[in-house]
Formats: structure tokens, C-alpha cells, sequence
């Protein structure tokens, strides 16, 4: 299920304030998939680790 | 800086810090608490013991800090409190106000790099008042307090003016 | 989308049996009204269709008290039967039909979204429309008791979870927590660690369990509140007919409370002025005032401050004193030895704000009235004691002038109503944030009794872990990662609110007499209302009804999936001519509209509905008793207009829903048919 754009723009906004935006994608794809309920523990764990590497790789 | 409380606070002064929820019945308007937090209590203890002329040693008590920061409403009386210690230490001490006694007192209590302009022994002694300002009120009330309005009118009526009575807070 | 309800079905339930149908009309645009005296079965029908939407069952308790009293079957049944239009005029029907088994007290969920298919066991709403069926998104379109009330409500924060529940954000929320639960899974399989390591992390884990208990606790709480004041809500008109039925007591009773709450507003602002002026250590009393006074003026006689130390320490290093005298090394000595008597710059910056903040409070004080204080305080006081009293003798009186039979269900109403301010009670503590971390860290964490606190003291003890074990990274990824969460859900509430705002009050204006001076200023966790920025602190009766139909109805527009505005007792509260304001122009806001009525609203409303809206369908519902023969009477001969059942009459007729007039019997009146 596809989230509100007003939401995406602050998911954006939040990952540039916090320096990095290159993170803003995967961010938002993890909390449609987690909104809609798709992602099971597991799943959301592997996204997460993805999610802060990118984040190391950032700084 | 570190405000350190009575231990006995919390459980003495429930009622005043958790006035609104309890037994308001859902109908009727929330009754919106002026006690906001414990700093306003460790504030209304710190006078008392401030006036009273009582401090305490804390330093075997094993108090924890309960605040790192003076809250919002006090900010801008930080300078106020700074000062109301010094004089309060000045009275109190017995002190004659010459240049060189009030000279060495400001450099021994104020600092600069605190956020309450105070130094780590004034700090501990204003912590001090405070403890024993809140035996002081606890045994002058009484009883554990029902409610924060007829508490505050109690402070303002009887205790304060209690505290400020002594002969040291008329003389020069 | 526009989801619509076509009709539904009862039989065998505490209502009527029924079958009542919209579609005489077109569904969109649509405005119907069902017309059922009190009594007849308005809660449980809203009851039956919110149960039916969301798929959750209820208490056993509450599905036996479903059961009819002339049921001599054990089962029951409610069809609700739904319209879902989409793009390309394609319009899908869904059936969700709850089975009831009052032996076994179970309610069977059924579902129909295909003829072809027939009813599939189960509840099984369609994709789109599940991330928006349940409890929290069906309270934003169906009204019942006081939410327009509630949603203008500064100590509530019903505006804010709607929009939290159409758009997800709630779901947001829960993300932090599967990233808390990802963290500490690691923790647990991590790598060998030293001693130091091992004790810190076992501190960490009796908190994780402690916060895992408070949480449970919290649920068990939110859970049970829910309950209590569904159940408040349900018993509220039992307890209303009673205070109704004894006018003089009502009157005074209203009076009373209204009373009460002034009294506790004004002595909530006369113990807030009193404590915001002791806080001014000015105030308190004459003496310290001149004990500072004087402070100040023997630090100006002393010229304290004076010159600095720093002035000394660069005088100790020339080669001659300001007197022209050589400075040599035993000089320099003796200076730099005197100086350290003397302030730095620092402690001058420090007494000069002190000199200045005792003249500029002696000052302010001066100016201030400021012994009316305590009286106001101590007069407020005294006057919330006695109306205090009053409220209490009076209800004491209530009690008395009651039937065996009414007090009953008063001390039911009184116990229910305590039972929820305990319950509000807990959920404060478990939600309180008045001990600082390290306060609570020092302790066991078995004497931590808030979630709030209990999160803080993990975050401080995961960071000390994280400082000796060298996973600071881990644990600042995990940290950096959780405030992006919360600053998104911060913002999308700002940037939704902030276009929900101007959704509504584009619909209000369509709404109010022109040159109302009344908007939606911010939407918070509730609507602040005023107009061009001054707030004001409540509406008229119709303004705050329209107030709420606006906001409800601009959420459902925004989230893109429009379901009916579902209202109990839509107008009670309004004036005729708000009455006709909102009949003007309830078509104009929302695509359909279900308002359940008892005769008194009809007045100002159905004249105003009739001219305005297309599609208009007026339904009475009411029970066959021997004191309603005359409208049985009454009932129109074309038996499409109107159909008996064993226990209800149901017409569609427009003039006999005009002409129908409750006729308040008492309990027990036997039936007719």
C-alpha cells in the first residue's frame, strides 16, 4: 500500500535533517511494507540491517 | 549541576504532583495542577529552608539527582536564586558584610561555567536547604497533603511567613 | 472510493427485526434518516454496524446482552450489506453477516463480496478497505455520544488520532518498536563479552522485561478503559431518563455541575497565579526583597565588582606598574599572590547580573498588585468546597426521590463512572515522566511503574553498554534511525493537520451563515477553533456539530476512501435555526449520510433536507405496543412503503415519518401483532 505523499515528503525531510538523504528510499519502502503489513519480523530485521549500513556508508 | 531531592518527597507529595487524574470524575473540568513537577517542590522547600537558616549535610545520604537543569519557569530567576543563596549564606554565617568576607564568599559559591551560576559546594549547599526545608514542612503540616490548592494556600499563609520571621531577615 | 451502506438486516436481536434498504435512492449524495423512539434500538444498530465493519467480536457478556427479549431461538443475525463505487462507475456490493449464538455466546462472522461466490466463512474485507476498518478509523465516521464534544476538547486528543488512524501513522509508531525489538534480539545473541559487559547487559534485560510487563499492563488498562466507556456511553441514556424524569433535580443538577466546573476553572487559575508568583523569589516576601536590596547596594558601596583578576595577572607581567614603579620578580609575586582575592570576569558577569536582576525585579514588583493573590486563591478555594458540597447533597437527593428499580442503575452509573477516573488514574502513572533516569536507573527496576521512565532508563543503560562494549555505533545507528522515525511522524502530522485545516474550513464556510466569524485555527490533538488567529475557547451547538462533520468528512476525502458520516442524534443539541443551517447543507459535504432521530429533531432538520437534498430516504422504525395502535393505524396500505415484522413496523413513507410523534409509553406495554 502505497503511504500519503505528505508522508513521504517527511520522511524525506527527516533523512535530510539527520544528513542522510542517499537512506530516504529504502526508509520509505520500509514503512510502506511495514504499514501494509507485509513484512514478517524477519524480514523487517534483514531491511533494517540494509538500511543501517547505508547508513554507516553516509558518514 | 545536580538538584538532589529528599528521598521521601515523591511518596509525600503524591497527591500534589498527580492532582489532576485522581478520582475527577469524567464529567466534570480537569482542575489544572500549578504543582507541575518536583522541581516546584524542591523550589518551595529550598525557601523554606533558605529562611529558616537550616541547611543539611547530604554528602552521606546517597541522594541521586532527580534534575540536571533548572526547569523553563525558573530560568529567568536563575541571577535571583544565585543571590538569594549568597545572602542568605551571608545572614546566616553570621558574616559582617565587609568588602573581603563578601569578596571570598562570591568567589567560593558563584562560578561561572554552572548553570546555575553556582559552584560545586554552594551547589550541594543550596541541595542541602532543601532537604532540610522538606523535614521542616513535613513536620509543620502535619499530615500528608490532600490536595495542591489548600497545600499552596497553607505554604503562602503559614509557612512562609513562618520562615522569614527570624530576627536575621529584618536586620541590614 | 465511496463505500456506502446499502441496508441491513436484524432478526432475533434486542432491536426490532428489520430490513431496512437505502437504495430507493441513489447512494450518492445520500441522506437518510431513521426515525426510532427511544428505546426502539438506535445504539444497537450503531453498535451492530461499527462490530461489522471492523470484524471484531465482542465480550461474551456483551454478545448475550444482544439478544432479543421475545426471542424464544438461541441464535440471532445483523447483515450489513455495503456499496463499494470505483473508478469507471464499477460498483462492487460486500455483505458482512454476523451469525449470533447466544448459547455458546459467539458471534460467527460471515462475508459476501462476490453473488457468484456466496457467503465464505469469516471476515474477510477487501484489500483497500482493511488498513481502515477497525476501532479507531470507524470512530472518525461513526458519532456516537459526545464526539463532537470530544473532538473540540483541549484535555483530549481525539482530532489527532483519527488522523493517526486514516493515515497510518499509528502504524508508523509501532515501526520504532520493531526497531527496539531488533536491537535488543541482537544484544542477546551478540558476541562474548567481559564481566563488566555481562552484568551491564543482565541490568539491561530485567528493564527490557520490566518495560515488556509495563506495556502489558498499559494494554490491559487501554483495553479496559475501552470497555468501560463503551459501556458508560451505551448506559448513559438509562441514567439520562432518569435525571429527565425528575425535572426539578435535572435543572438544578445541570446548574450544579456547571457550577462545579466553574468553580474548579477558577481555582485551577488562582493556584496557577499564586504558584507562578512564588516562583519569583521577589515575591515572597518583603524581607527577601530587602535582604537583596541590600545585598545589592553593599556590593555597590563595596564596588563589588571591581577591578578583575585578569586586569592583575596581565599587570603582574609588565615591566612597570600603573604608579611607574618597576615590577621585578618578588612584584610579580606579591600581585599575582593579592589578585587571587579579587573576581575574574566571570564572577563579575555574575554579580553584575545579579545587582541587575534584583533592581529590575525590585522594579517590576513595585508595579505589581500582588496581595490580592491568596485571597482570590483562598476564595476560590472555599467556593469549590461548597459547591462541591451542594453537587454531592444533591445527587444524595436524586438517589433518594429514585425508584428501588433507578437506583439501581444510578449506583451501576456512579460505580462505572468511578471505575473510569481509576482507570484514567493508572494510565497516567504508566505514562508518567516525572522521575529523571538516572533517579529511577539507581533503583530496582521493579519500582519503576512507567513505561515513559522505564524507555529512558534502557536508553541510558543500552548507551553505557553500548560505551564499554564498543557497539556505540549499533546503538547510535539504532538511536539516529528511531529519531527519524518520530520526526517523520511529527512532520506528517504538521503537513496532514495543516491541509485537513483548510479541507474543513473550506467545507465550514459552506456550512455557517456567511460572515461567521469561525474557523479551525490548528488541528493539535484536538481542533482549536477561533477566527484570524484569536482563539475562543467553545462553539454554539451547531457551530461545533458542523465544526466536526467538516473535519470527519475532510479526513475520509483526503484518505481517498470516502465512507458515510453514520451520526446518532445528529441535531439534539441544536437550535432550530442550526438545525436548518446543517439541513441547508449536509449534502454538500459529505456522500452519504445516516442520522439515527427521535421525532424532537425533526423540527428545522427534516424541512431543510427535504428542499436541499435529491436523494432522501426517511425511515421510522418503530416497536408494535399497544400504545402505538395508532400509527399502526396510520401505516400506509402500499406494503412496499411499509412491513411488520414479529416485533417492529418499518416505513418508508415520507409523510408518515412527518407525522410520527413518540408517544413515551411505559415498559412492558404488550405488543399488538
Amino acid at each position: 500500500m502505497e503511504i500519503d505523499p505528505l508522508i513521504k515528503k517527511a520522511i524525506q525531510e527527516s533523512c535530510v535533517e539527520a544528513g542522510i538523504s542517499n537512506c530516504s528510499l529504502p526508509i520509505t519502502k520500509l514503512i510502506e511494507r511495514f504499514v501494509s503489513n507485509e513484512l514478517q519480523p524477519a524480514q523487517i530485521n534483514s531491511s533494517l540491517q540494509a538500511i543501517y549500513q547505508l547508513m554507516k556508508d553516509s558518514e | 549541576m545536580s538538584y538532589k531531592i529528599h528521598p521521601s518527597v515523591e511518596k509525600w507529595a503524591a497527591n500534589l504532583l498527580n492532582q489532576n487524574s485522581k478520582n475527577t470524575p469524567i464529567d466534570e473540568v480537569k482542575f489544572d495542577n500549578p504543582i507541575k513537577t518536583q522541581f516546584d517542590l524542591y523550589y518551595m522547600f529550598l525557601l523554606v529552608g533558605l529562611g529558616k537558616g537550616k541547611s543539611a549535610n547530604i554528602s552521606g545520604l546517597g541522594l541521586s539527582e532527580f534534575i540536571k537543569h533548572v526547569t523553563e519557569p525558573y530560568q529567568e530567576y536563575k541571577y535571583l536564586l544565585a543571590g538569594l543563596l549568597l545572602s542568605a549564606e551571608l545572614t546566616h554565617s553570621g558574616m559582617s558584610l565587609e568588602k573581603k568576607m563578601v569578596q571570598q564568599k562570591v568567589l567560593e559559591m558563584l562560578r561561572a561555567d554552572s548553570g546555575t551560576f553556582l559552584s560545586n559546594d554552594a551547589n550541594d549547599l543550596m541541595n542541602g536547604y532543601a532537604y532540610n526545608g522538606f523535614e521542616i514542612v513535613r513536620e509543620a503540616y502535619g499530615s500528608v497533603p490532600a490536595n495542591s490548592h489548600e497545600f499552596l494556600i497553607w505554604f503562602n499563609e503559614v509557612m512562609l511567613p513562618d520562615c522569614f520571621s527570624s530576627p536575621e531577615w529584618s536586620l541590614k | 472510493m465511496f463505500v456506502s451502506i446499502s441496508g441491513w438486516e436484524t432478526k432475533g436481536l434486542r432491536c426490532p427485526d428489520m430490513n431496512v434498504s437505502f437504495e430507493k435512492t441513489a447512494l450518492k449524495n445520500q441522506i437518510n434518516l431513521v426515525l426510532m423512539p427511544n428505546g426502539t434500538g438506535k445504539s444497537t444498530i450503531i453498535e451492530l454496524i461499527s462490530t461489522a465493519l471492523t470484524g471484531n467480536t465482542l465480550n461474551s457478556e456483551n454478545i448475550s446482552s444482544f439478544k432479543g427479549n421475545d426471542n424464544l431461538e438461541d441464535v440471532g443475525h445483523f447483515i450489513l450489506h455495503l456499496k463499494l463505487s470505483q473508478e469507471k462507475d464499477r460498483v462492487k456490493s460486500i455483505t458482512f453477516q454476523l451469525n449470533f449464538d447466544f448459547i455458546s455466546n459467539e458471534i460467527n462472522f460471515f462475508t459476501k463480496q462476490d453473488d457468484t461466490v456466496g457467503l465464505e466463512q469469516g471476515w474477510h474485507a477487501p484489500v483497500a478497505l482493511q488498513p481502515f476498518l477497525n476501532n479507531k478509523c470507524v470512530e472518525v465516521f461513526v458519532f456516537k455520544g459526545d464526539k463532537v464534544a470530544h473532538l473540540l476538547n483541549k484535555e483530549r486528543n481525539d482530532a489527532e488520532l483519527a488522523i493517526k488512524a486514516f493515515f497510518g501513522i499509528s502504524k508508523i509508531e509501532d515501526l520504532n518498536s520493531s526497531i527496539e525489538d531488533d536491537f535488543q534480539s541482537r544484544k542477546k545473541t551478540g558476541p562474548q563479552t567481559s564481566q563488566a559487559e555481562t552484568q551491564r547487559k543482565n541490568v539491561l534485560f530485567r528493564w527490557y522485561e520490566r518495560l515488556k510487563e509495563l506495556e502489558e499492563q498499559k494494554l490491559n488498562v487501554e483495553k479496559y478503559l475501552e470497555t468501560i466507556e463503551k459501556e458508560h456511553e451505551q448506559k448513559k441514556q438509562r441514567y439520562e431518563a432518569i435525571i429527565s424524569g425528575q425535572k426539578s433535580n435535572q435543572v438544578k443538577l445541570t446548574e450544579l455541575t456547571s457550577k462545579k466546573n466553574k468553580a474548579i476553572s477558577e481555582m485551577s487559575s488562582a493556584s496557577i497565579k499564586m504558584m507562578s508568583a512564588i516562583r519569583n523569589p521577589m515575591f515572597i516576601s518583603d524581607k527577601i526583597q530587602n535582604k537583596l536590596l541590600n545585598l545589592k547596594q553593599n556590593l555597590d558601596k563595596m564596588k563589588l565588582p571591581g577591578t578583575s583578576i585578569e586586569f592583575f595577572h596581565e599587570l603582574a607581567k609588565q615591566p612597570k606598574c600603573i604608579c611607574d614603579r618597576d615590577i621585578d620578580k618578588n612584584a610579580e609575586k606579591s600581585i599575582l599572590l593579592n589578585a587571587s582575592t579579587y573576581l575574574s570576569d566571570d564572577h563579575i558577569l555574575i554579580v553584575n547580573g545579579i545587582k541587575k536582576d534584583i533592581q529590575t525585579y525590585i522594579d517590576k514588583s513595585n508595579d505589581q498588585k500582588d496581595e490580592n493573590l491568596l485571597d482570590a486563591l483562598k476564595n476560590a478555594s472555599e467556593n469549590f468546597i461548597q459547591t462541591n458540597q451542594l453537587l454531592m447533597r444533591h445527587l444524595n437527593k436524586i438517589k433518594d426521590d429514585a425508584t428501588q428499580d433507578e437506583k439501581v442503575v444510578l449506583d451501576d452509573w456512579e460505580m462505572l463512572t468511578a471505575n473510569i477516573a481509576k482507570a484514567r488514574q493508572d494510565l497516567d502513572g504508566l505514562l508518567a515522566d516525572d522521575i529523571s533516569e538516572r533517579t529511577a536507573s539507581s533503583g530496582p527496576e521493579s519500582a519503576c511503574n512507567s513505561v515513559i521512565v522505564a524507555k529512558k532508563v534502557i536508553r541510558l543503560r543500552e548507551e553505557e553498554l553500548a560505551e564499554i562494549s564498543n557497539n556505540k555505533e549499533d546503538f547510535y545507528l539504532k538511536e539516529k534511525l528511531k529519531n527519524i522515525i518520530d520526526n517523520t511522524i511529527t512532520k506528517s502530522l504538521d503537513f496532514i493537520s495543516d491541509e485537513l485545516k483548510n479541507k474543513s474550513n473550506e467545507k465550514l464556510k459552506k456550512i455557517l451563515v456567511r460572515g461567521t466569524r469561525l474557523e479551525i485555527l490548528s488541528i493539535n490533538k484536538s481542533l482549536q477553533i477561533g477566527y484570524e488567529g484569536i482563539s475562543q475557547k467553545d462553539a454554539s451547538g451547531g457551530q461545533s456539530v458542523s465544526i466536526a462533520y467538516s473535519f470527519a468528512t475532510s479526513i475520509l476525502e483526503r484518505s481517498g476512501i470516502q465512507f458515510p458520516l453514520i451520526v446518532d442524534h445528529p441535531v439534539t443539541a441544536l437550535q432550530t435555526s442550526a438545525r436548518r443551517g446543517l439541513g441547508d447543507n449536509l449534502a454538500k459535504i459529505c456522500h452519504q449520510f445516516i442520522g439515527f432521530v427521535i421525532d424532537t429533531e425533526k423540527e428545522g432538520f427534516l424541512p431543510a433536507l427535504r428542499e436541499s437534498s435529491k436523494n432522501l430516504n426517511l425511515i421510522t422504525i418503530f416497536r408494535p405496543i399497544e400504545g402505538n395502535i395508532p400509527y399502526l393505524q396510520k401505516l400506509p396500505k402500499d406494503s412496499k412503503l411499509s412491513v411488520k415484522t414479529s416485533n417492529g413496523v418499518i416505513c418508508s413513507d415520507y409523510q408518515f415519518f412527518e407525522d410520527f410523534t413518540d408517544l413515551n409509553l411505559a415498559e412492558g406495554e404488550k405488543s399488538v401483532l
